[in-house]
């Protein structure tokens, strides 16, 4: 029950969270020397005053900040984000459509990162300072500091290109349709139709940028297993196992495994909400149309509706992450209980 | 060699310990922590291992279990026998049906040595399902039997908690029920009241003895407290800067320890004699690892230290009757202690 009440409150704190981020943005977005009508009408439009005043009428730029703000505050709590100046749809609406890309390929990264992060971490730590470890060790570097763009390309043309192993940008190969969209994440809506030959082929699409973007993270969650999974195996009750006549193995899957997840899990949750933040580069050279890209070009535009619309998405997530890593902890340590 | 199994004439000999030496590599040199350490324990009796930290006690009884971290750790010589076979040279999955089942060990902190993760339950239920081949329902309910026995209220309860809803005196009687579910021949107790209040010790002591007679076990009882000694052994092994440096039955020990640095220990036992007021100590510090005396080890703080001592460095002795003695002058210390009380006539 305990953990329901603590939950309830972090979700009220959380609407208190989003209206901040609102209001930030806002006020970012007002500050910036910048006007929208200049990005979004082409040049020749500029000089007809006309044209001008309808434009600021139209996304109501000439009412006072506070005015606009409380406007959009207000539609807001009535699930509308506003109207995109740039793609002139519901800011929603191109959330919709563009997060299920992203979020299908950060839940790939971030399962890629977790599963090899974890074996290499556990493999370093177990043969400490031997020639395994020391390669190991040198992969999570070359994941923590290589440039994702220079990544992409170097898999691109590698994989894609030379060998052919893989298939190159995009969601799904040109002779595929879609799948009927329910959650817009193609593998699912694959799964859900029963279609096999797409689900394959956006599985297959996935594995380049997944792994490019899974990089980064699985090399931290690689070093943070190692780590603490060797201070945990030089604590008492590893010895106490030990001297149970518990296997080695048994040891560190049973006993230290389990212990050394507690830190691992914060940073699988960062890395986590930083994959769902858009991967403008990665997006942007696998051809993936996904809210990293969204959120470039809404800044490019000034398009301060999207732009604010895809902050509050990123706020909330982050929110959401947080809230379930949270519950993790109180699976995984029965310690941690939350009042 | 010293208390070989006819000396004390108890019985048969459970666990040998031949010339057992441990070394440790660090970066500011080897540290010899176990040097020819030769003990053994008989069936059924309680033996107690006293010296104070560093004296190579615990590291002796980690030898047993295998448990010397290696590295840095690295036995370089010896043998441990039990039951006729070496522990020191049986492969691991051997030594993995050993512990936990015929050779057991408690700790010192109880507050550490359970996993916080785990139900107490399941890591009192662990060495049956290792090493028994028990069925889970046949465990629990061996496991709540273990857990009425070591003096746990509603073991129903405590069964589904975890460690760190117990307090200390009760994670040390967990440690217990989970060290003794297999029966082990042998059981090694490191410190086991050390981390506890005075009145939980008393408990967990008199729990050891019941529960050393109803199962019949052999203890290692490792200690740096004579008290804890006096009250539980049958026979005591003192220990100094990693060798043995005296063995007595425990009644010979009390009365006429012949070692310098035994004597101390049992004088340094606090009193509320009025004829004691002042709280006797052995002068000096345990010598440095990296720099061993040349002759005995105990020479720099001892009273009676000749200048054969400071040169070479004496054999542990065996007097017969049980009793061994690591000392040049242990006639000296023997007539001392055996006549007055306060030295006086040393140095």
């Amino acid at each position: 029950m305990n953990i329901l009440r603590y939950l309830g409150r972090r979700l009220l704190f959380t609407v208190f969270l989003l209206i901040g981020v609102s209001l930030m943005v806002y006020i970012i977005s007002y500050m910036v020397p910048s006007d929208p009508v200049v990005a979004n009408l082409s040049a020749r439009n500029i000089d007809n005053e006309e044209m001008v005043q309808a434009y600021r009428e139209k996304w109501g730029l000439d009412e006072p900040f506070y005015k606009q703000y409380l406007t959009y505050l207000n539609n807001l709590l009535h699930g509308d984000l506003g109207t995109s100046l740039r793609t002139e749809r519901a800011v929603l609406d191109d959330l919709k459509l563009y997060f299920p890309a992203t979020l299908e390929l950060s839940i790939f990264g971030i399962l890629f990162a977790v599963v090899f992060g974890m074996l290499f971490g556990v493999i370093s730590a177990i043969k400490r300072n031997k020639a395994v470890d020391q390669i190991l060790r040198g992969v999570s570097v070359v994941g923590v500091s290589v440039p994702v763009f220079w990544m992409a390309l170097l898999l691109l043309y590698l994989l894609y290109l030379k060998w052919g192993i893989f298939p190159g940008p995009g969601r799904l190969s040109a002779y595929l349709t879609p799948p009927a969209h329910v959650t817009g994440l193609y593998t699912v809506d694959a799964i859900l139709a029963g279609d096999w030959a797409v689900f394959w082929d956006a599985l297959q699409h996935l594995c380049l940028p997944g792994i490019c973007v899974g990089l980064f993270t699985m090399g931290l969650i690689s070093r943070t297993t190692r780590s603490s999974l060797l201070e945990v195996l030089s604590l008492d009750y590893i010895r106490t196992a030990r001297a149970k006549g518990v296997k080695e193995k048994a040891v560190i899957v049973k006993h230290a495994l389990g212990n050394s997840l507690i830190s691992v899990l914060t940073v699988i949750g960062l890395g986590f909400g930083n994959l769902l933040g858009g991967m403008v580069l990665a997006e942007s050279v696998f051809g993936w149309p996904g809210i990293g890209q969204y959120a470039y070009k809404s800044a490019q535009n000034l398009d301060f509706p999207a732009i604010v619309g895809v902050s509050l998405l990123i706020a909330l997530n982050y929110v959401v992450i947080n809230m379930v890593v949270d519950i993790l902890y109180c699976v995984l340590d029965p310690r941690v209980r939350y009042r | 060699m010293a208390s070989k199994k006819q000396d004390a004439g108890r019985g048969e000999v459970l666990l040998q310990i031949e010339h057992l030496s441990v070394a440790f590599h660090t970066v500011e040199g080897v540290h010899n922590a176990v040097r020819d350490v030769s003990y053994t324990v008989q069936k059924g009796e309680t033996l107690g291992v006293v010296g104070e930290s560093g004296s190579g006690k615990s590291v002796t009884a980690l030898s047993i279990m295998r448990l010397v971290p290696n590295p840095p750790g690295e036995t370089t010589g010896g043998k441990i026998l039990f039951d006729s076979r070496d522990l020191l040279s049986l492969p691991m999955e051997e030594i993995n049906r050993i512990r936990g089942n015929e050779i057991s060990m408690i700790f010192q902190e109880p507050m550490t040595s359970l996993n916080p993760i785990h139900t107490c339950g399941r890591q009192i239920m662990e060495p049956l399902l290792l090493h028994k081949g028990c069925g889970k329902q046949e465990a629990r309910q061996r496991a709540l039997e273990m857990m009425r026995l070591v003096g746990i209220p509603i073991p129903e309860q405590r069964i589904k908690e975890y460690p760190h809803q117990l307090s200390g005196g009760m994670r040390q009687r967990v440690m217990i029920a989970m060290a003794l579910i297999c029966q082990p021949k042998l059981l090694i107790a490191d410190e086991p009241t050390t981390a506890l209040d005075v009145t939980i010790q008393a408990q967990i002591l008199e729990l050891m003895k019941r529960l050393k007679r109803e199962l019949n076990s052999s203890i290692i009882m490792i200690t740096h407290d004579l008290g804890v000694i006096a009250e539980m052994c049958d026979r005591v092994v003192v220990m100094y800067a990693g060798q043995v440096v005296e063995i007595s039955e425990i009644d010979g020990l009390f009365d006429h320890p012949y070692h310098p640095y035994t004597e101390g220990l049992i004088q340094s036992i606090p009193t509320i004699r009025p004829d004691r007021p002042k709280l006797y100590s052995i002068e000096g510090t345990v010598p440095n690892p990296f720099a061993m005396p040349k002759g005995c080890s105990f020479a720099p703080r001892c009273r009676y230290a000749k200048d054969l001592c400071r040169e070479k460095s004496p054999a542990l002795e065996d007097l017969g009757g049980g009793r061994a003695v690591r000392c040049w002058c242990w006639r000296d210390t023997g007539k001392r202690s055996a006549g007055t009380e306060e030295g006086g006539e040393a140095q």
